[in-house]
């Protein structure tokens, strides 16, 4: 998909852990894994607001975007 | 718990009927027949029913078994059905309602309801003309159709239409899971 999550370049800024992360947001690791691994089909605001908060950066911090058109040109 | 009394219900029903074929095959006698004077009646046996019930006159009057010939085949449905309803509350006692299994079982009842329509709408037809050929016999054959057939006909398609909403249902639950 175009849009990549970089969650794990966030966490790994902020010096925390997966599992850390999940249970101060009230998600599951699962849940957060599957964020992580860009399988997810949405985020909710509420899940963005949370990591937001606890990651102390800006939703541009953590979903960019890349066009599939520039990809395959490349 | 619900599912539980059903389940129950649907292997006494199962037991019911593979018992009485299996005496029907063994002895060719009712399971039960209890007849008082007072006009208790309490039996459990086989017999032609329905739209076949012509046919069934049309064999007995010429020696043939019509429970060899009609009863049992009348039962396989009803036992199929059974098993279905078994698979689909198993899943259901287990915590699965959307799931591709769930959507199976409706499509084999759909299915199934839809072909009990032209079996039970031709099969005495057939029977009756592989008789004629093979015996030798000069019986009528006939296509009877009752109004509960075309109902259980309807209803087939009716299961099935759910079976397609239940897809849809079960994309729905398979999204929602990767929302988070």
């Amino acid at each position: 998909m175009a849009i990549i999550i970089d969650l794990d370049v966030m966490l790994a800024k902020r010096k925390m852990k997966s599992a850390e992360l999940a249970e101060a947001i009230g998600i599951t690791a699962q849940n957060l894994s599957v964020l992580k691994t860009g399988r997810a089909k949405a985020v909710r605001f509420t899940t963005l607001d949370a990591i937001c908060k606890h990651l102390e950066c800006q939703p541009g911090d953590i979903l960019r975007f890349e066009s599939d058109v520039d990809k395959d040109d490349r | 718990m619900m599912s539980n009394v059903i389940l129950t219900l649907l292997f006494l029903t199962l037991a019911t009927l593979l018992i009485t074929a299996l005496v029907m095959l063994l002895n060719g006698s009712d399971v039960l027949n209890f007849t008082q004077a007072n006009g208790t009646h309490l039996w459990i046996g086989l017999d032609v029913t329905g739209s076949w019930k012509s046919t069934a006159n049309t064999l007995s009057a010429n020696s043939f078994n019509t429970m060899t010939w009609l009863a049992l085949p009348q039962m396989l449905p009803y036992v199929i059905i059974n098993l279905i309803l078994i698979r689909l509350f198993m899943l259901y006692r287990q915590g699965l309602f959307f799931n591709l299994k769930n959507i199976q079982c409706f499509k084999w009842l759909g299915g199934l309801l839809i072909l009990q329509f032209l079996f039970v709408a031709f099969y005495p037809a057939l029977l009756v003309t592989l008789l004629n050929m093979f015996t030798g016999s000069e019986l009528r054959r006939a296509v009877v159709i009752q109004d509960t057939d075309i109902i259980s006909f309807i209803v087939g398609l009716i299961i099935y239409v759910i079976a397609w909403i239940m897809k849809q249902a079960q994309q729905l639950q398979q999204e929602q899971e990767l929302v988070i």
